[in-house]
C-alpha cells in the first residue's frame, strides 16, 4: 500500500475491524495517512455495525479538514481482502487532482431529481477548483429505499457519459433496512452521495457480472419501478417458477429469495450482453421486487452463472479497467455486489478479489465494498444501475 | 464475459431474441412518448443502454433555413453541452440534400462527449410520414467500431419510423398545449385588464346576451353580481335606465346600437343624481369579421368635467387679473412718463406734450383748454392720435371754447369734476355745436365724436384747465378705469399748471424788489452823501468851536457822532444795495493790483476798533508779515469789513480773532467769533442775499455775507463756514494769489 515515489496520483488505503466507530477510525485514518503527503479526499467505506452518526463524528475528528465522502455496505474490501464488520478508508494524494461533493435526496420519492442534483453539486463544487473536465465520478446512492436506476439516469443527464462512471448501492447486513451515506462530515439516509474527480490522472471502468440466460425470453407485460407485476401476462413468479422448473429448479416462495440470489432476470443488450436485475422477494399478487427497476415491455431472460464464471467476470472487469487507465495503475476501487459474495462464499469471494487484485496489479492499492447494486458502463456506454455486477474504477497517473 | 457472437443457430436465436426483447421494450418506450409526461431524452437513454452507446442525440433540421440543426433530446451529453449553440452550416450557396444535413450538421456539433477518440457514430433518419424527407434523425455514438448487424439496422429504423409518429404527435401536443397556454394567459389578462380597469366595461353578444362585465361597472351603476348575472341584457338597460336624467334617449341609443352592428358611439350620459358618465361602444368582430358582440366601456367623467370647470374659471380669473396687472403697469408707465412731460416750468408746452402722450391711451384726439387767471377758457391745443389728421385737429383748435356751453369743457369746469358723453349720435352732435360755425361742425364731424371724456383740472383757486378726450368710434369707450387715469392726469397736469403759475409769480415778485432796491440805492445815494458831508461841516465847526471858544455843549458833539455813525450805516446800506444791484446785472467790477491782506485786515481791523472804541470787543488779529496778491484792494477791504461787522455783531462781547495765512498760491483769512453761532439748518442760506441767520433783532438786510460771497468768488476764492450755536462761528475765505482770469 505504500505510494510509490515519482506518481503524481495516489492511493493510501487504511483499514480496521474495530468494534467502536472511534477506534476504528482513528485504526484506518492512521494506516491511511502514514506518510501520506498532498492528502485530498478521503472514500469512507463502512459495514453497519458503526452507528453512523458516530463514525461520521470520529471520523472528522481523525481527518480533520480533509473532505470526505462515503457509505455503508455488507462488507468492506481492503486489498485482497474482505472485512464482514469493519471500516477501510481510501486516501486520495495528488497535488492537482480536485475532488467535489454533492449530496441530495430524497432518492425514495425523488430518485431522478437527487442524482441530478448530487452530481450537479459535485461537479460544480470540483470545477470551482480547477478548469478540467471531470474525469470519473462515484454514485452512493441509498439502494434500500430509492429506485437507484433512476438516481443513476439523472446523474449521466447531467454529466453525460465523458467521465469514469462508478459506485454501488449503499446497504446493509442484508437486512434491507437502513442504509447511511457519508458527505460534508455527517451521515445521511435516502439520499445519494456524488464524488467528481478531476485535474489529475486517468480513470476507466470494468463492468462484468458473468451472467448467461437460459430459458425461452419472458415479455415483462406489467411493471412498475422495481417490481415486476407480471410476465407474459401471468404473475411473474408464476413464469419464473415455470422456467426454473423446465429446468428442474423446484422454487417456492419460501425459497425464492435463495434461489433467485443464484438465478437472477437479465435484460437484453443489443451487444448480446445483459443488464442484470436481482429479485429480491416475491410478493403475495406474485410479483417480483428487485433491486433496481424492471423496464415495462421489455423481453427478460432467467440468468446463472456458475462461481468461475463470476470470479471471470470480475477478473475481466478488473482487466478492462486496466488497459483503459493505463498501466502502472495508482489505484483502483471496486464495487462488488454482495450478492455475488453470498453465492461465492468466503472462500471463493477471497480468490475473486484475489483475480481483480492479482489483474490489477498486487501492489495496486485497492479498496471497496459489497454493494446493492453496481453503477457503471457497459462496454463504455451510458452508465447504468447494475446487479450482481462487479465494477472495478482503475486510475493511473 | 466476451460479447455473443452469432456464430451458430442457437447464438443467433439469443441475438434474435435480444432484438425482439429490444424492439418491444423501446416500441413500449415510444409509445409513451405520446404522453405528454415521458421526455425524449429517457427514451433516448434507454435506447443508450439498450445499444450500448455512449451517447444518443436527436436531432431536428431547422424549418427556416434547413441549414442548421436543432438538439431534440440527448443521452450521454451533460447538462452544460446541452445548452451549446450548434453552428449553421457553411458554405451558404450549396445546396443541402435531405440527409446532407444530418451528416454535414453532425461534424459542427458543439459537443466535447463526442471528442472522444475512437467512437463511431450511425446515423438514423426520422422519415416525416407527412413531407417523405427526413427532418430529424437519431444519431448512435459507440466507442469503437462495432458489428452493426442487419436485425439491429431494421430495428431501430423501425422504432425511427415509430418515433417520427410519437414526435409529431408531441409537437402537435405541445402546440395545442402552448396554443392553450397562450389563449389562458390572455384570457387571465383580459379579465385582469378588465377587472383592474378603471373604466365602466360591459360586453354583449350578439344575441344580446351578457358576457362579461367588470367591477367598476357594477360601482357606476350602483348594481351587484345578482343583478346583472341573472338579468338579460334588456332588464340591465332598464335598471340603469331609471337612473339616467333623459331615459327615453338613453334607451333608443341603446336600440340603436344594437340594430347597426357597426355603430360606434361616443357620447356623455347625465344621471340624475348629476353624475355625467362618458360612453364609448363598438362592435367586437372576430379575426374573419364576424359580429361577436358589442363592447361598452363607461367612465365617471364628473369630477373631470367639474375639475375642468373649475379650470376654466380659474384661468379666466388669472387672465383677468393678469390683465389687470398689465393694464396696471401700463397706467404706471403712462403716469411716469405723464409725470417727466409734466416737469417743465414751461407748462402750456408740457400739457400739449401730455395730450400728445395720452391720446393714444384715451381716445382718438384730444382738446387741451386753460383757464387764464381772469378765468378766461383759452383752447390750447387739440392733438390726433393719427399724425394724418394732426391739420385738421389744429384747425379745430383755432376756434376758441364757449365758456357758456351747457356742455363740454365748459360744463365739466363748472361742475369741477370729469364728465363722461357716451353714446354720442350725429344729432347729438349737431345740438351741442348747434350754436357754432359750420366749418367748426364739420371739423368736428370730420374727427368723429362717438364718446368723450372731460376732466378738469383745477387747484386750491378754482379750476385751471381741462382735458377733452374723445374716440371717434367706439360710443362707450370710457370707463372707470379711463376716468381713473384721467383724473390723475389732472391732478398732475393742475398742479403742474399751479406751480408754474407761482413761480412765474414769485420771479416776478423778485424782478419787482430788484428794480426797487435799484431805484432806491440810487435814489438814497445822493441825500445820504450829502448829509455825510454836512455832518462832516458840522462835526469839524464843533472841533474847532472847542478849540477855539468855549467848548459846545456835551449832547451837540455826542449827536453830531451819532448821526455820522448813523449816516455811514445809511451809505453802506445804500452800497451794499447798489453792489447787489450791480451783481444781480453782472456788472462787479474788479480793479486787480498788488495787494497785502495782512496789511489790510491789519488796517481794517484797527480801522473798526477805532470805531468801536472802548466798548468793543478786543479784535485779535494773527497774520503773516505779508501776503501779497492780486486782488481788488477796495473790494477785499469790502469783504473783511462784512465778515469783521459780523462778528461784531453777532460775537456779543467775546474776543473776535482775525488771521491771515497763505500758502505758495493761496491766501487764506480767517475770521472767528464766539458769540450765538448759527443753527445748522440756516448754514446754506447765509450767503443768499436777504437772509439773516438771526433774529430780526439783530437788524441788518441780510446782504453782507452775500456780497462777500459774490466778491470772493469774483476774485476766483471760495468762502465757507464753520458754526457752533452757543459756540460761535469762523468764516474763511481762500483767495488763489497769482495773476488769473477773474470774472468780471
Amino acid at each position: 500500500m505504500a505510494e510509490e515515489q515519482g506518481v503524481e496520483l495516489g492511493l493510501r488505503v487504511g483499514v480496521s475491524s474495530a468494534g467502536g466507530a472511534h477506534a476504528a477510525a482513528e485504526e484506518a485514518v492512521a494506516q491511511a495517512m502514514h506518510d501520506a503527503r498532498d492528502a485530498v479526499f478521503a472514500l469512507v467505506l463502512a459495514t453497519d455495525q458503526y452507528d453512523a452518526e458516530s463514525l461520521a463524528a470520529a471520523v472528522n475528528e481523525q481527518l480533520g479538514l480533509l473532505p470526505w465522502a462515503g457509505c455503508t455496505a455488507s462488507g468492506v474490501i481492503a486489498g485482497g481482502a474482505l472485512l464482514r464488520k469493519g471500516l477501510v478508508i481510501g486516501v486520495f494524494t495528488s497535488r492537482t487532482l480536485r475532488v467535489g461533493v454533492g449530496v441530495a435526496g430524497r432518492v425514495s420519492t425523488e430518485p431522478r431529481e437527487a442524482g441530478v442534483a448530487a452530481t450537479a453539486l459535485a461537479v460544480a463544487a470540483m470545477s470551482s477548483q480547477t478548469p478540467h473536465g471531470t474525469q470519473a465520478l462515484i454514485v452512493l446512492p441509498d439502494a434500500v429505499r430509492g429506485n437507484a436506476a433512476e438516481v443513476v439516469r439523472g446523474a449521466a443527464s447531467e454529466a453525460g457519459t465523458g467521465p469514469a462512471w462508478t459506485g454501488g448501492g449503499s446497504g446493509d447486513n442484508l437486512s434491507f433496512v437502513r442504509s447511511s451515506q457519508f458527505a460534508r462530515g455527517r451521515a445521511y439516509r435516502d439520499h445519494v452521495v456524488v464524488v467528481a474527480l478531476g485535474g489529475a490522472g486517468r480513470f476507466a471502468t470494468g463492468t462484468h457480472h458473468g451472467y448467461h440466460p437460459y430459458g425461452p425470453p419472458a415479455l415483462v407485460t406489467r411493471a412498475g419501478g422495481a417490481v415486476a407485476a407480471e410476465l407474459d401476462f401471468e404473475a411473474a413468479f408464476e413464469v419464473y417458477r415455470r422456467t426454473a422448473a423446465e429446468r428442474g429448479d423446484e422454487v417456492s416462495t419460501a425459497g425464492f429469495a435463495t434461489f433467485a440470489m443464484a438465478h437472477p432476470l437479465g435484460i437484453p443488450q443489443a451487444d448480446g450482453d445483459f443488464v442484470i436485475r436481482d429479485p429480491l422477494t416475491t410478493q403475495p399478487d406474485g410479483s417480483l421486487r428487485c433491486v433496481a427497476e424492471i423496464p415495462d415491455g421489455t423481453w427478460v431472460r432467467m440468468m446463472e452463472g456458475s462461481p468461475d464464471d463470476l470470479i471471470a467476470a470480475a477478473r475481466l472487469a478488473a482487466d478492462q479497467a486496466k488497459r483503459a487507465a493505463g498501466a502502472p495503475l495508482s489505484g483502483a476501487l471496486v464495487f462488488d455486489c454482495v450478492s455475488r459474495a453470498l453465492i461465492l462464499g468466503d472462500d471463493r469471494m477471497r480468490e475473486e478479489l484475489g483475480a481483480v487484485h492479482d489483474a490489477l496489479g498486487a501492489d495496486v492499492p485497492m479498496l471497496g465494498c459489497l454493494t446493492f447494486g453496481e453503477v457503471g458502463a457497459l462496454h463504455h456506454g451510458v452508465p447504468q444501475f447494475h446487479n450482481k455486477t462487479a465494477v472495478v474504477l482503475g486510475f493511473s497517473g | 464475459m466476451a460479447r455473443v457472437r452469432p456464430t451458430d443457430e442457437g447464438d443467433r436465436n439469443e441475438a434474435r431474441i435480444a432484438m425482439i426483447g429490444m424492439l418491444h421494450e423501446l416500441t413500449v418506450a415510444t409509445l409513451e412518448l405520446f404522453d405528454p409526461r415521458h421526455s425524449l431524452d429517457d427514451f433516448l437513454a434507454r435506447l443508450a443502454e439498450r445499444v450500448g452507446c455512449v451517447a444518443v442525440l436527436c436531432l431536428e433540421a431547422r424549418e427556416d433555413d434547413g441549414r442548421s440543426l436543432r438538439l431534440l433530446g440527448a443521452a450521454g451529453l451533460e447538462f452544460a453541452s446541452r445548452g451549446l449553440p450548434i453552428p449553421r452550416l457553411a458554405d451558404e450557396s450549396a445546396p443541402v440534400a435531405p440527409l446532407e444535413i444530418f451528416d454535414r450538421g453532425e461534424r459542427a456539433l458543439p459537443y466535447p462527449e463526442l471528442a472522444r477518440p475512437g467512437l463511431s457514430r450511425w446515423l438514423v433518419p426520422i422519415p416525416d410520414a407527412s413531407t417523405a424527407r427526413p427532418a430529424r434523425a437519431i444519431l448512435l455514438y459507440l466507442d469503437g467500431e462495432p458489428r452493426w448487424s442487419e436485425m439491429l439496422r431494421g430495428m431501430l429504423r423501425r422504432i425511427a419510423a415509430l418515433l417520427d409518429v410519437a414526435l409529431r404527435h408531441r409537437q402537435r401536443d405541445a402546440e395545442g398545449r402552448e396554443h392553450e397556454r397562450r389563449l389562458a394567459a390572455e384570457s387571465l389578462l383580459l379579465e385582469a385588464q378588465i377587472e383592474t380597469s378603471l373604466e365602466g366595461v360591459l360586453v354583449v353578444s350578439a344575441a344580446q346576451e351578457i358576457v362579461t362585465y367588470n367591477r367598476r361597472f357594477l360601482e357606476i351603476w350602483g348594481l351587484t353580481d345578482h343583478d346583472v348575472s341573472d338579468a338579460s341584457e334588456r332588464k340591465l338597460a332598464q335598471a340603469c335606465a331609471t337612473q339616467v336624467e333623459d331615459r327615453e334617449a338613453f334607451l333608443a341609443r341603446l336600440r340603436f346600437l344594437y340594430q347597426h352592428p357597426d355603430a360606434r358611439a361616443s357620447d356623455e350620459i347625465g344621471l340624475e343624481d348629476g353624475r355625467i358618465l362618458e360612453r364609448h361602444s363598438g362592435p367586437l368582430r372576430a379575426h374573419d369579421g364576424t359580429y361577436l358582440g358589442r363592447a361598452f366601456h363607461l367612465t365617471d367623467v364628473t369630477r373631470g368635467k367639474r375639475v375642468e370647470q373649475e379650470r376654466e374659471q380659474l384661468a379666466a380669473k388669472e387672465s383677468k387679473s393678469s390683465l389687470e396687472a398689465e393694464a396696471a403697469r401700463r397706467d404706471h408707465a403712462f403716469l411716469a412718463e405723464a409725470s417727466r412731460l409734466l416737469a417743465s416750468l414751461e407748462y402750456e408746452n408740457a400739457l400739449v406734450n401730455l395730450a400728445r402722450h395720452a391720446v393714444t391711451a384715451l381716445g382718438d384726439w384730444c382738446i387741451v383748454d386753460l383757464v387764464d387767471e381772469d378765468g378766461t377758457i383759452r383752447r390750447l391745443a387739440v392733438v390726433h392720435a393719427d399724425p394724418a389728421r394732426a391739420e385738421q385737429a389744429r384747425a379745430l383748435a383755432r376756434y376758441a371754447p364757449d365758456p357758456d356751453a351747457p356742455r363740454g369743457v365748459a360744463q365739466a369746469i363748472r361742475a369741477g369734476r370729469a364728465l363722461v358723453y357716451s353714446d354720442i349720435s350725429d344729432a347729438d352732435l349737431s345740438a351741442a355745436t348747434s350754436g357754432v360755425s359750420e366749418e367748426r361742425q364739420t371739423l368736428a364731424r370730420a374727427l368723429g365724436v362717438r364718446s368723450c371724456l372731460v376732466v378738469p383740472f383745477s387747484r386750491r383757486e378754482g379750476a385751471l384747465g381741462a382735458f377733452a378726450f374723445v374716440s371717434a368710434t367706439d360710443p362707450r369707450r370710457y370707463g372707470p378705469r379711463e376716468m381713473a387715469l384721467a383724473d390723475e392726469l389732472a391732478r398732475l397736469a393742475g398742479l403742474t399748471v399751479e406751480n408754474a403759475r407761482l413761480y412765474r409769480a414769485k420771479e416776478e415778485a423778485l424782478r419787482a424788489r430788484d428794480n426797487f432796491i435799484s431805484v432806491a440805492a440810487h435814489e438814497l445815494r445822493q441825500p445820504v452823501s450829502s448829509i455825510a458831508l454836512s455832518l462832516e461841516v458840522l462835526a469839524r465847526a464843533a472841533q474847532c468851536a472847542g478849540a477855539e471858544r468855549a467848548p459846545l455843549p456835551a449832547p451837540i458833539p455826542e449827536t453830531i457822532g451819532r448821526a455820522q455813525r448813523l449816516c455811514r450805516r445809511l451809505a453802506k446800506l445804500t452800497t451794499d444795495l447798489l453792489d447787489v444791484q450791480r451783481i444781480g446785472a453782472g456788472h462787479l467790477a474788479l480793479e486787480l493790483t498788488e495787494v497785502d491782506l495782512a496789511k489790510l485786515a491789519r488796517a481794517t481791523v484797527h480801522a473798526l476798533g477805532e470805531e468801536l472804541g472802548r466798548g468793543g470787543p478786543r479784535l485779535d488779529v494773527e497774520a503773516e508779515a505779508s501776503v501779497v496778491g492780486r486782488w481788488d484792494a477796495s473790494r477785499l477791504e469790502q469783504v473783511v469789513s462784512n465778515l469783521l461787522s459780523n462778528a461784531v455783531k453777532y460775537g456779543g462781547a467775546n474776543p473776535i480773532a482775525v488771521r491771515v495765512t497763505q500758502t505758495e498760491d493761496q491766501a487764506r483769512l480767517e475770521v472767528e467769533d464766539h458769540g450765538i453761532g448759527i443753527p445748522r439748518e440756516r448754514l446754506g442760506q447765509i450767503f443768499e442775499p436777504f437772509r439773516r441767520a438771526a433774529a430780526p433783532r439783530y437788524g441788518g438786510l441780510g446782504l453782507g455775507l452775500y456780497i462777500v460771497r459774490q466778491i470772493v468768488e469774483a476774485h476766483g476764492g471760495k468762502v465757507s463756514v464753520r458754526s457752533e450755536p452757543g459756540q460761535g462761528s469762523t468764516f474763511i475765505v481762500e483767495l488763489p494769489r497769482g495773476p488769473r482770469t477773474v470774472n468780471t
